[in-house]
């Protein structure tokens, strides 16, 4: 646990150091600067599916590149070995660092929309459900590409259609939230979404960084 | 050779008789007319499909279980026609729902979970293309083919639980149709597994050859150097 603790915090601060976390909240703050002139627009203006359509391709897009850039940083599948004893410690450390970046993106975007105003409980368990979804497919398979020099560039030929279902599970309770309907069936949907990728890399993990 | 002519000839012979049968036996449909025919090509190929990737799985388990190669190739040739069914699911589902609903493209679940399906065995495809070594691409594909296939029960189960104009034929009381239709769809399965067997041995021995090849280039090469040594 201490392990897994202390990779996770230099994982974050690796991020920091090497700017990629600032990129990220680059692209975040132009993403809600889109977002809010969506909302003042004559035509569009205050369309609840436009904001919410915004936030989720937000997060998809800000989840793949944090993943990536978490785990890309490892050159060589050999540095891994580095990490005495687990290597699901080393995984479930890159997951954490991806997590708790992309959540402070989606508060900023959640924030910055007005979409939390009405249902702050709502809004935060569709998002945490979401995020960890997004990173738990975008971090499974940046690790994939780990072992896999030449096969970055594909991933998101894969990553995408993956992590579509979580993105429609998502909207759809935001829509039914707001629109006051019942969202238990999307909500169970984003739950085993999530349940299924924390699952995969438990069984993985060592079959594929099996170097 | 005369076995695997043989094994065509059987295939051809079945496909003319699903054709006759979708395109002459089978009754016109009494809302669709005669565009309810393309149904039948269209269930065919959907069946073809599931059992193409359901074969990608089990080889893919057989493959991380034994690490034996045989079973890397058997997982990639059955993919390969398993999105080539899809594409025709896809295909003659746009020409279906041209005639039936009005308009050749919506979101609905089904359609959405098939176009998904398709786009994850094409990446699966795309990814092997980009791996050099055999032994990591088959390892590293076998986990991706697991985690793709989770599309195909959520593909088939999008009907029953959410809200889809797509028809539902198949159900626990029974199929849904005229007994003379269910025919004409019966052996329109038959025959499409019947190309899928076929398709698959010549695929097989395609990849094993390719396999071979790649290992005799190895061997040679190895010897080579420690020649140079």
């Amino acid at each position: 646990m201490l392990r897994w603790a202390g990779l996770t915090w230099v994982e974050l601060t690796l991020g920091v150091r090497t700017r990629n976390n600032g990129f990220l909240v680059a692209v975040m703050a132009g993403l809600a600067a889109v977002v809010s002139s969506l909302d003042r627009s004559s035509h569009l203006g205050g369309a609840l599916s436009n904001r919410i359509g915004v936030i989720w391709m937000a997060l998809l897009f800000l989840g793949m590149l944090e993943t990536a850039s978490g785990l890309l940083r490892e050159e060589l599948p050999s540095r891994l070995s580095l990490a005495i004893g687990s290597r699901l410690s080393v995984f479930w450390s890159k997951f954490c660092a991806a997590w708790m970046t992309l959540a402070g993106a989606a508060f900023v975007l959640v924030a910055t929309t007005g979409l939390a105003r009405a249902h702050v409980g709502g809004a935060l368990v569709c998002v945490i459900l979401g995020i960890t979804g997004i990173t738990a497919v975008g971090t499974l398979f940046y690790a994939l590409a780990l072992t896999t020099e030449r096969a970055g560039p594909v991933l998101p030929v894969l990553i995408v259609p993956l992590e579509l279902p979580i993105l429609i599970c998502g909207m759809e309770t935001m829509q039914a939230l707001w629109s006051g309907k019942d969202p238990a069936l999307w909500i169970h949907g984003m739950m085993a979404f999530d349940a299924i990728f924390l699952a995969l890399p438990m069984l993985f993990i060592d079959i594929l960084w099996e170097v | 050779m005369v076995r695997r002519t043989g094994w065509v000839a059987i295939v051809v012979a079945l496909m003319v008789v699903a054709l006759w049968m979708d395109l002459q036996g089978a009754p016109d449909d009494a809302v669709l007319g005669a565009s309810q025919r393309i149904f039948y090509i269209h269930m065919g190929a959907a069946v073809a499909a599931a059992v193409a990737f359901t074969v990608t799985l089990v080889a893919s388990i057989g493959f991380l279980l034994s690490k034996n190669l045989r079973y890397d190739v058997f997982a990639a040739a059955s993919a390969e026609l398993g999105t080539l069914f899809t594409s025709m699911v896809l295909l003659t589902g746009i020409l279906w729902g041209r005639v039936a609903w009005g308009v050749w493209w919506t979101w609905d679940p089904r359609i959405t979970a098939t176009a998904l399906l398709w786009m994850l065995f094409s990446g699966y495809l795309l990814w092997r293309e980009s791996l050099d070594d055999w032994e990591r691409r088959a390892r590293v594909s076998a986990v991706v083919a697991i985690v793709a296939y989770l599309d195909v029960p959520l593909d088939y189960m999008t009907i029953r639980w959410w809200r889809s104009i797509h028809p539902v034929v198949l159900t626990i009381r029974g199929i849904h149709m005229a007994p003379s239709m269910v025919w004409a769809m019966a052996l329109s399965e038959i025959a499409m597994l019947g190309v899928y067997v076929v398709w698959m041995r010549i695929r097989v021995t395609l990849f094993t050859c390719e396999y071979e090849i790649v290992q005799a280039k190895n061997l040679r090469r190895l010897g080579t150097t420690s020649k140079g040594v």
